[in-house]
Formats: C-alpha cells, structure tokens, sequence
C-alpha cells in the first residue's frame, strides 16, 4: 500500500501541468525531518503574451492567485508569492497587480516533532485567473502536491 | 508516460495557438478587423434562450424580435469586457429608438452577489441576464470572454467578435444591421434550445 501511494505520488509529482495560460511545475520531493521547516517551491509559468493576477490584484473585482494546501502531518506556515508587476489598464483608474513570464510560489511547512515516519504528501489547489490585453480566460483551479519522505 | 506527457505538452502547446492566433490577427472576433458583417444568406439563427435578469424578470431572445440585438458575455473579473461597458451603455442611450437592444450575459460564477453591484456602480443601462455554462454552450463554449454576438433584425449572427475590438468596429456593425431592412414581415424565428 506504501509503494502504491509513493508510486502515485511520484507518477503525480513528477509531471508539470499544462493549461491554454501556464505551466505548473510542482515541488521537488523533499526528504525531511521532524522538528525541521521545509520549503515547497511551485513552478508557474505562464504563457507568453497573458498575465495572471497576482495574490492582492488591486482591484476587488479582479481574481487572486490563490495557493491553498489540505491540512497534513506537516503544518502550513506560510505562502509567499514574489512582489507583482504594477500594470495600468483602461479599466480601472489605478494599475492592477499581476504576474507573468516564469515565477516561484514558496510554501513553508514545519514537521511535527510526532509527525508520522514515512511517505507522505500534501494536496493542494492552485487558483488562478488569467487574460492578455483583450481576452480574458475564466478562472481555474488545478491540483498541485507535495511530495516527502520523513525520515 | 513521457510519451503521455509530451502527447499532453503538444495538445497544450496546440490549445495555446487558439488565442496566439487570435493575438496575431489584431486580438480581434472571428471576422477580421473593418470586415463587413456576414451577408445575409451565411447568417444563422441565434439560439434561443430565457434567463433571468437583475430585478427577476424573464428574458427571452424572442422577446427582441425586429430589433438589432447586441449580446454580449462578460464578467465583473474580465477587464476588457469593462473597458466596453461604457461603449455599450453610449448605444443604448443613442441607439435604442433605431432599434437596438445590449444585452450583456454576465458569467460570474458568484451571480448576482457580485454582479449587481457591479452594473449599479458603473450606471449600466442596459438589461443583464445571468449566463451559465448551457448557455455559454449554446453558442458555442464561449471559452473566454469578452465574446460578443451581434445579431440583426431577424434573429441571426450577423457577427462574432471574441475579445475587445473598438467601439467603432461594433458601432459600424451595429449601423450596418440598423439599416437593413428584416428579410420578411413574417415573425422572427430564433433556433429552438
């Protein structure tokens, strides 16, 4: 059963996922250890020519990049996006945040130090909106995960 | 698998050619910039539909018979549909004797919650439905937005533009049907859903 959930979630991890707007790579697996922070990088990149909002867009219409993980052994600590690109735009009177080009998603997790030895992984959803100068595509959450071996 | 994943990464890479394309021709409809409206005899019928609009009330497509219907789908999310929010409010006020109906077909997943503040801020005039995805199926997937139809007096696609395109190239569309006279007195048939 333990080959077959790492199995699983190395056929998951290993694979970048594509939509029409970006490319997500998920973290490296990690090897970690109780009592230890770990940091979870996602890969995002988004297609040339389109942006996705950033986390605090500026605008409270506007859809926020949200990147949300399940509750696991590890505990969330933190998830740090990098600063936004400021864009002006015809529709609103002050520029928008957004995020293009090739970018990194950090998340930070602590292991408890009566985390459970073994294999493991965390689930996790990407939300994201994105548009070029004329078009905008509708929002999309994908599924990301972490995958770890607590030793 | 690798083979999966390239097959997956070249459907992608296939997928992202649609709004490149779309990019590389002016970011404009599925008709190119400053090109006339269809002729007549290639216009089909608009689907039919019946949808709710802000205060409740049922609108149908039938409910415009004779009229030069701009059907627009937008969201509060989507920035280029605002930028043409102005615009079309200009036509309903200047246009609507000659006989043009806006009709915007809002697609936010969060309704009216979000959208009714919205059209109240911007001072929209016109009537908003609240579209979901068998209507966005209905005309094709509508797959992203702002994707506008524009329909003339008997019920048919005259144009479809997908994304933000001037206001003159709709205003001209829209003058254009405005002048046509229907194709016969008999009532307007729109294609059944």
């Amino acid at each position: 059963m333990r080959a077959l959930l790492l199995l699983s979630s190395l056929a998951v991890s290993a694979c970048a996922q594509s939509t029409p707007l970006l490319t997500i790579t998920p973290p490296a697996r990690a090897a970690v250890k109780r009592g230890q922070t770990v940091t979870a990088k996602v890969g995002v990149r988004v297609t040339p020519g389109f942006h996705v909002n950033s986390n605090a867009p500026l605008d409270e219409y506007l859809i926020p990049l949200r990147l949300t993980w399940q509750p696991a052994p590890l505990e969330l600590k933190s998830v740090e996006f990098p600063p936004a690109k400021h864009e002006k735009s015809d529709f609103s009177p002050k520029p928008i945040a957004v995020f293009d080009g090739v970018f990194e998603i950090t998340s930070k997790f602590t292991v408890p130090s009566n985390a459970p030895i073994g294999a493991g992984f965390i689930p996790g959803k990407l939300r994201y909106q994105g548009c070029n100068a004329t078009t905008c595509f509708p929002p999309k959450t994908i599924d990301v995960r972490f995958s770890y071996d607590l030793q | 698998m690798a083979r999966y994943t390239e097959n997956m990464l070249a459907r992608s890479r296939a997928l992202l050619l649609i709004p490149l394309l779309a990019a590389l021709v002016g970011c404009v409809g599925t008709t190119k910039a400053g090109s006339p409206v269809k002729p007549e005899s290639q216009r089909k019928k608009a689907p039919e539909f019946s949808l709710k609009d802000s205060n409740g009330q049922v609108v149908k497509l039938s409910d415009f018979k004779g009229k030069v219907v701009l059907l627009n789908f937008w969201a509060t999310w989507c920035g280029p549909c605002k930028v043409e929010i102005p615009w079309f409010i200009d036509f309903e006020t200047r246009l609507k004797d000659q006989g043009l109906v806006v009709l915007g077909v809002a697609m936010d997943d969060e309704g009216w919650e979000v959208v009714k503040p919205y059209i109240t801020s911007k001072k929209v005039n016109y009537r908003v439905v609240m579209g979901d995805d068998s209507m966005a199926n209905l005309y094709g997937g509508v797959e992203s937005l702002p994707t506008t139809f524009v329909l003339d007096r008997d019920g048919r696609i005259a144009r479809t533009h997908v994304g933000l395109v001037s206001k003159s190239e709709y205003e001209n569309d829209i003058q254009e049907l405005l002048r046509q006279k229907r194709a016969s007195a008999a009532p307007v048939e729109f294609a059944g859903r």
